[in-house]
């Protein structure tokens, strides 16, 4: 591997133990909104570990896969927000 | 190294410093309104930097712009996400940290309505 992709690489582990971080707050999270805001940022995560993919791997017609998956996070915290909203007593 | 990689790698690694921010402030802060905080500002940012390095990394007017307008996405989504999480956690009484003492939205929200 070159220096270039050695660095790519090791962003990418940075990447997923950032995501580990959040996983551990969607899983303890003392309310469904601290969920939410979790699961958030773990699209977010999700979507950055994609665009760290789409360079090591050079394949510029993966990066459609990005906007499916900015559009499928943002949909999704929508959703689980008014849910809650909705589903108060 | 090329100067399109030295670009990518500079825009990328300051992207998953703001990620990583983010992440540790959601795993740490004290309470919901705090961590959409972190959410909001800090994972937006941290995606945006990201995405710059995949469009400088092609060196294609194509890829550039396709980066441009989901950046254009992400700036105009994530914090309408953010706030909408904030708003149904005030909206189900969920409690702020003790030390957020004078709620100046406390009896002004219409609880029929859902309006100020």
């Amino acid at each position: 591997m070159s220096l270039f992709e050695t660095i790519i690489a090791v962003l990418m582990a940075i990447t997923s133990v950032s995501l580990v971080m959040t996983t551990i707050r969607l899983l303890i999270g003392p309310t469904i909104p601290d969920r939410a805001a979790a699961l958030d940022l773990v699209m977010g995560h999700v979507a950055a570990l994609v665009a760290l993919y789409v360079i090591f791997v050079r394949q510029e017609i993966l990066i459609d896969a990005l906007i499916v998956i900015a559009i499928l996070g943002f949909l999704g915290t929508v959703a689980v927000a008014r849910y809650i909203e909705e589903g108060r007593s | 190294m090329t100067i399109l990689e030295m670009l990518t790698i500079f825009f990328a690694t300051v992207g998953v410093a703001f990620i990583l921010l983010a992440s540790f402030g959601v795993l740490r802060l004290p309470d919901i309104y705090t961590r959409v905080h972190a959410v909001g500002k800090a994972g937006t940012l941290g995606v945006i930097g990201v995405l710059f390095g995949v469009g400088f990394y092609f060196g294609s007017l194509l890829v550039l712009a396709k980066m441009l307008a989901l950046i254009g996405f992400f700036l105009l989504t994530s914090p309408v996400a953010a706030h909408m999480v904030g708003r149904a956690a005030y909206l189900t009484k969920v409690k702020a940290m003790p030390s957020n003492a004078p709620d100046e939205l406390a009896g002004r929200y219409d609880e029929q309505r859902r309006l100020l």
